[in-house]
């Protein structure tokens, strides 16, 4: 029996789009399979991970087990909106300098997952950073360089 | 959701709560001595009210250390008490508040005191079309609160046993008056360990009562082994995570 389908109008990177989708679909699945933002990744479909992880009004929530259709009216930010044009967000050119990525599969969800930190807290301790990513798993154990990331990162956005 | 998703549960009709316009859902009202949780609040909103924090901490600190933020962002109160997990974070504290659920379907309400709530690992009490609208607790004027939970690695794994209690003192300050010791994880359900509780009552906490107690509340406890613990491992952290909420919350009170 197929689900009838259903519109939903979100705003993504600051885009607003329509898009028709299952009911059952999830944001993960809406993100990458209807709209081919592919930087947010999949990985355990249980919302353990953190791999998945986007800003939903500007906090962060795991779209693996998120609906689509409760984001119908939100504004959703993914890794692909982290930067303004050419310009790197500080925290991407954070992870860059310190070579965070050895596979890249965290790297986005971690990105988010300090994007929405630094909505609520411009000016986190380390314990924060450690309790903003602890959502999300390296496997590549990066951890280290990714909590120094994002305190540079951090300062950097304090400055501006 | 998880279901859903990760295990393909088949889903004929799936209803989101999202929309439904009714603010008591996304409420937490503090009235007198009457909390008041609408069921659709999220967890972290719980962790960050500065209402709960200041007239029911302990469910705070269940919410500081409830799965990740992630989860925490989206994830509610009522969600947490529906999917009547053995090991859901919040029953504790909330039998140990002796909370209720008010429940309402298009025909009826009703009120169901929080310890008859759960019946089995992943069942509860509601019927076909009954919707879990508020939690409400009547707090103790004077009371100090504690919520520990054990997991193998960090706070966002689920519990291998977790504890609740709330202390109230006696006039004089040196004895306990009433004690709620609610254990998470270790029964097919929540339960309120009913023995450990009352032999509290009229004395103080100390090394002693506080062992007893302890003692008493794993043996109303019936832990399984499985993937988290055994069953033996999950008797001796009943034991130390009731002796920490007895210490916290007799500290606190």
């Amino acid at each position: 029996m197929l689900a009838k389908r259903s519109v939903i109008r979100i705003t993504v990177n600051g885009r607003s789009v329509e898009v028709l989708c299952d009911p059952g679909s999830s944001l993960l699945e809406v993100l990458r399979d209807h709209l081919q933002l592919t930087g947010t990744k999949e990985g355990c479909r249980s919302g353990d991970c953190g791999v998945c992880t986007v800003n939903v009004d500007g906090k962060a929530v795991c779209s693996c087990i998120y609906l689509a259709m409760q984001a119908d009216g939100k504004r959703i930010l993914t890794v692909e909106g982290l930067a303004s044009g050419d310009e790197l967000h500080p925290l991407q050119k954070a992870f860059i300098k310190n070579g965070v990525a050895q596979c890249g599969f965290c790297t986005p969800g971690m990105l988010m997952s300090a994007k929405a930190l630094f909505n609520e807290n411009v000016d986190p301790s380390d314990d924060k950073i450690k309790e903003a990513l602890g959502g999300n798993l390296c496997r590549c154990s990066s951890y280290q360089r990714i909590v120094k990331s994002v305190r540079e990162a951090a300062a950097e956005v304090a400055r501006k | 959701m998880v279901d859903l998703k990760s295990k393909g549960l088949p889903c004929n009709r799936l209803i989101s709560l999202d929309r439904v316009q009714d603010r008591i859902l996304k409420s937490i009202i503090f009235k007198g001595r009457k909390l008041t949780i609408g069921s659709a609040v999220q967890i972290r909103t719980i962790e960050s009210s500065p209402t709960i924090l200041k007239r029911a901490p302990i469910l705070a600190e269940v919410a500081r250390t409830f799965a990740t933020i992630q989860v925490r962002n989206v994830a509610t109160v009522g969600g947490n008490l529906c999917r009547a997990s053995p090991a859901a974070d919040f029953a504790p504290a909330l039998l140990a508040l002796h909370a209720k659920v008010n429940v309402k379907s298009s025909q009826s309400e009703r009120t169901i005191p929080m310890r008859y709530f759960f019946l089995g690992p992943g069942q509860n009490v509601l019927k076909p079309r009954e919707l879990v609208v508020t939690i409400t607790a009547d707090l103790p004027r004077k009371h100090g609160g504690a919520f520990m939970k054990y997991t193998s690695r960090s706070p966002h794994d689920l519990a291998s046993a977790s504890a609740a209690t709330v202390i109230e003192r006696d006039r004089s300050g040196k004895n306990v008056q009433n004690a709620t010791i609610a254990l998470g994880a270790v029964a097919p359900t929540p339960i309120i360990a009913v023995k450990a509780s009352k032999f509290l009552e009229g004395k103080t906490l100390d090394d002693d009562t506080g062992t007893k107690a302890s003692e008493l509340a794993v043996k109303e406890s019936s832990p399984i082994t499985d993937a988290r613990a055994s069953l033996e491992y999950r008797k001796k952290i009943t034991a130390l995570v009731v002796r920490r909420v007895l210490q916290a919350a007799w500290e606190r009170s």
